[in-house]
């Protein structure tokens, strides 16, 4: 079986029809191979920036494949793409991760929210101690790199520890220091620019 | 709430941060409005490219044996949940 010309709506279709069926599991099998090869590294990749570390990405890698095959019933591709609901998943399951470590911190080179520093994320410290190897990218992904990066950086710096940090506007703004309309103000209009620049390259399509 | 709609507050309460006070306007007026609901949607998928954006990392070359593995197992105890299931009324 060979699901590798399914787009990702179809192939989500093909895991949820198989799932749970107990004279499935070599299709399912090559089903969950693709969606992983397609979004593995995708996955990974979040997970050990939010994270830190890598057996526990490893770990939110593994719960949110999962997850998706226990939710592919109910995904639906008029709502997001497989790509951004399969990140949505992975961010949830690293903000949770965040939180306990944060009610039980834990030794060892775990970044919990209070040793938070406003200009550096986990990936970061992986990147200067040389474990970054960097996964060839396509031209949307390279797109979209693009595009963030374009952010003024007190917009993208804010939103950054809002989404990876799961931080609410009060927190940020303690932080960074900046009065709280500040804040809001800056989550906004990085959001709007951000929603803009994508529908402009026609990475996300109309709502 | 003064404005007639709440597209100042939608960026936020798509990225999850709103305080449980502006939580509660944001949904029920969305509820409510269909013009904040067309811009909410608008605004779905902004967030997970920033996490779209994340340098791309190799991970082990073990770890997709061990996806396949858990993924296999839970549809094994998906499988027998159904098995389970209550027959008699």
């Amino acid at each position: 079986m060979d699901f590798s010309a399914l787009d990702d709506p179809a192939l989500m279709a093909v895991i949820a029809r198989l799932f749970g069926r107990p004279a499935s599991d070599a299709a399912l099998n090559q089903a969950v191979s693709t969606l992983y090869d397609r979004y593995g590294y995708m996955v990974y990749s979040v997970a050990i920036h939010m994270v830190g570390d890598i057996e526990t990405a490893e770990e939110i890698t593994q719960d949110v494949f999962v997850h998706a095959c226990q939710g592919a019933v109910s995904y639906s591709p008029g709502l997001s793409k497989v790509s951004s609901w399969l990140v949505s998943i992975t961010r949830h399951r690293a903000i949770d991760e965040l939180r306990r470590r944060s009610v039980r911190p834990e030794k060892d080179g775990v970044d919990i929210p209070e040793d938070i520093n406003a200009d550096a994320l986990p990936g970061g410290q992986l990147q200067s101690a040389g474990l970054e190897h960097e996964v060839e990218t396509s031209i949307q992904d390279q797109k979209i790199h693009q595009i963030v990066n374009s952010l003024p950086p007190e917009q993208r710096q804010v939103m950054d520890l809002a989404y990876f940090k799961g931080l609410s506007h009060h927190q940020i703004a303690d932080l960074v220091g900046e009065p709280l309309g500040t804040i809001k103000s800056r989550i906004r209009l990085g959001m709007q620019k951000l929603r803009d620049a994508l529908l402009e390259q026609g990475i996300t399509g109309p709502a | 709430m003064d404005e007639e709609h709440v597209f100042d507050l939608l960026p936020c309460f798509v990225l999850g941060i709103l305080d449980e006070s502006e939580k509660k306007i944001v949904s029920e007026h969305l509820a409510a409005c269909d013009i904040c609901r067309k811009e909410l949607e608008s605004y779905i998928e902004t967030p997970s490219h920033l996490g779209m954006a994340v340098p791309r990392l190799t991970p082990s070359a073990t770890l997709k044996a061990r996806v396949l593995c858990r993924v296999k197992d839970a549809a094994g105890e998906n499988s027998s949940m159904d098995g389970e299931s209550p027959q008699k009324p």
